[in-house]
């Protein structure tokens, strides 16, 4: 053959599909993403299969979670909205609790990280206060604050302010020496170097850490609603659990994901923004 | 010796231990100002040590290290801005862009948290960032940087950074500007801009002293490279833990020597630079005992008007 030492190497889907079998190795966009396709195809089989086929009844068809989902959107009996009702309800007591728990980790982190007396005062506290589950210690809050509102707050706050605090203080551990060394040499004090270096310096981790914690405050706020709430996630999750509607609770949680999805992608955003020049190691 | 107003940094009978381990010993060092001083010897000899006594980081177990501030001397106690410095590794504040990282000092020194916010409300500080921010982009032109100056550290080589580096340290006007082995990481290549800058800061050294100013640079540089130590100095230093009388002491001043100058574009000798290189690798990490006076001549040297460069001007 003439053109044997220039022979032009054509990739066919073949060599892709060998790639599967590879440890590590990157795959075509396609490839990866009918991996996801086959996995989401199982799931619908398999919950298909229980649904229909009539041993519990209470598992709910796909015409019934459609319903369902409406339901969740406006209640065709009452006209309540009940998805949007919920949200309002269980955000405005998430939100201020995170914002709370943020300020108050960060302030706590930055110090604790910078001066050895603040972590010596705060430190072992902190890490103590982490391994008490809050709803269980709910009698305490429900005697402090009662059914109110501050109750909320107070639980999420306790529940995950160790968390924030301890994340910021690990990320403010790991700025060296010398950046504080060079900062004194350039003329800064102290207040200086904790609010205008190192605070913008782990202002990414700071993020990450709010980021991380939603989840966690989420699961405290719903186990509280449950508990005690009047209205709230958790409140319409107990209710609907004492009626059985699987129809309505599914959808629910579909939502629920969705939404914790695309607050991640906000704090990716705000990330993003505000500190332009982060790159996440292994990226 | 000199007078106070030409020293910019005098080390008096410095010692320091840590804990029971003695590291320096009697380190007595004047520094003229504008020169260009090399301090080298071997590794764990406590180079980095009296550099952080220098700068602040360390206290000295006994004696004294006086920086020369308006025609008197001021002890060292912890950081400040007289004394600049430059370390090795993080030189610059990753979240700040290179122009940034420059206008941090005149912006840390002269103003505060309180004065920038009150400032950001009468307009008086944006325009003062604006006169810092002219300062820092000439001097990084100077320093060839001027298309850098918006990058990020970590989108710049690690030349860039060490130069940048300097330049933050250079706009403060530092009595003293202390180098911790700066271009110990570059690549061979990079190490000759960086050694020609430095060479270039010398020569504006010459030129103030020769029209009968202040020389503007005074620069302390710790280095492993002792061809570096010669060539860049106009003095070596040479630290040691083997010194004759020595017992339970820490390292001392073994050597002190003249260092040629050379400028910039200048062919360098580079068989007198291998040659004192060599003197310097025999007497300080050979690890002999020696008199620690006995080549501790630069003073001497001085005074019988061998030297070149700053303290010099004439030749």
């Amino acid at each position: 053959m003439p053109t044997e030492d220039r022979q032009i190497i054509r990739r066919s889907w073949r060599d892709d599909l060998r790639k599967i079998f590879i440890m590590r190795e990157p795959l075509p966009g396609w490839l990866g993403n009918s991996f996801f396709l086959m996995a989401i195809c199982l799931i619908v089989i398999l919950y298909s299969s229980v649904a229909y086929s009539g041993t519990n009844t209470l598992i709910p068809t796909w015409g019934k979670l459609a319903t369902g989902f409406t339901q969740m959107i406006t209640d065709p009996r009452s006209g309540d909205h009940m998805l949007w009702m919920d949200t309002v309800a269980s955000f405005s007591r998430l939100l201020p609790a995170l914002a709370i728990a943020s300020v108050l980790g960060i302030v706590l982190g930055l110090y604790m990280g910078t001066y050895v007396a603040a972590e010596s005062m705060w430190g072992r506290i902190l890490n103590f206060e982490e391994n008490i589950v809050p709803n269980a210690a709910m009698v305490v809050f429900l005697t402090l604050f009662g059914f109110e509102f501050k109750m909320y707050t107070a639980v999420i706050v306790f529940g995950i302010l160790p968390t924030i605090a301890g994340r910021v203080y690990a990320a403010v551990r790991e700025v060296p020496d010398q950046h504080i060394f060079s900062a004194k040499t350039l003329g800064a004090s102290g207040q200086e170097i904790i609010w205008t270096i190192l605070f913008r310096q782990v202002l990414p981790q700071i993020i990450d850490a709010i980021r991380s914690t939603v989840g966690l405050a989420l699961i405290l706020l719903i186990a509280t609603e449950w508990a005690a709430g009047q209205e709230g996630y958790g409140y319409r999750f107990l209710r609907l659990y004492r009626s059985a509607r699987l129809d309505v609770i599914l959808p629910y949680l579909m939502t629920l994901g969705f939404m914790g999805i695309g607050i991640q992608l906000i704090f990716n955003l705000i990330q993003r923004v505000l500190c332009p020049w982060y790159v996440k190691e292994g990226k | 010796m000199i007078d106070i107003e030409k020293t910019a940094l005098y080390c008096y009978g410095v010692n320091k231990n840590f804990g029971f381990l003695p590291v320096l010993t009697n380190i007595e060092l004047r520094i003229a100002k504008g020169q260009f001083v090399s301090l080298v010897g071997g590794s764990g000899c406590g180079k980095s040590t009296l550099l952080n006594l220098i700068v602040g980081t360390h206290e000295p177990s006994a004696g004294e290290v006086l920086v020369s501030v308006n025609g008197g001397f001021i002890q060292v106690r912890g950081h400040g801005p007289d004394r600049g410095m430059v370390y090795q590794e993080y030189p610059l504040f990753p979240h700040l862009t290179a122009l940034k990282n420059v206008i941090l000092g005149p912006m840390l020194r002269e103003t505060t948290i309180l004065t920038r916010l009150y400032g950001t409300v009468t307009r008086s500080w944006p325009a003062l960032r604006k006169i810092h921010i002219q300062k820092a982009e000439s001097l990084l032109a100077r320093l060839g940087l001027s298309e850098h100056s918006h990058k990020f550290p970590r989108q710049l080589s690690g030349g860039q950074r060490q130069r940048v580096a300097i330049a933050r340290a250079l706009l403060m006007k530092p009595q003293i500007l202390l180098l911790d082995e700066p271009f110990g990481a570059l690549d061979e290549e990079t190490r000759h801009g960086a050694r020609e800058l430095m060479l270039d800061l010398y020569q504006e050294n010459m030129t103030a002293v020769a029209n009968g100013q202040s020389p503007p640079y005074t620069v302390l540089m710790v280095t492993h490279c002792l061809d570096e130590a010669v060539q860049v100095g106009d003095r070596v230093i040479g630290l040691s833990k083997h010194w004759r009388g020595r017992d339970q002491a820490g390292a001392t001043i073994v050597y002190d020597k003249i260092a040629p100058v050379y400028q910039p574009k200048d062919t360098k000798s580079f068989g007198a630079i291998g040659k004192q290189a060599a003197e310097i690798y025999e007497i300080v990490l050979n690890g002999r005992d020696l008199d620690p006076s006995e080549h501790c001549t630069f003073w001497n040297d001085v005074k019988a008007g061998k030297a070149e460069g700053v303290l010099a001007p004439r030749s």
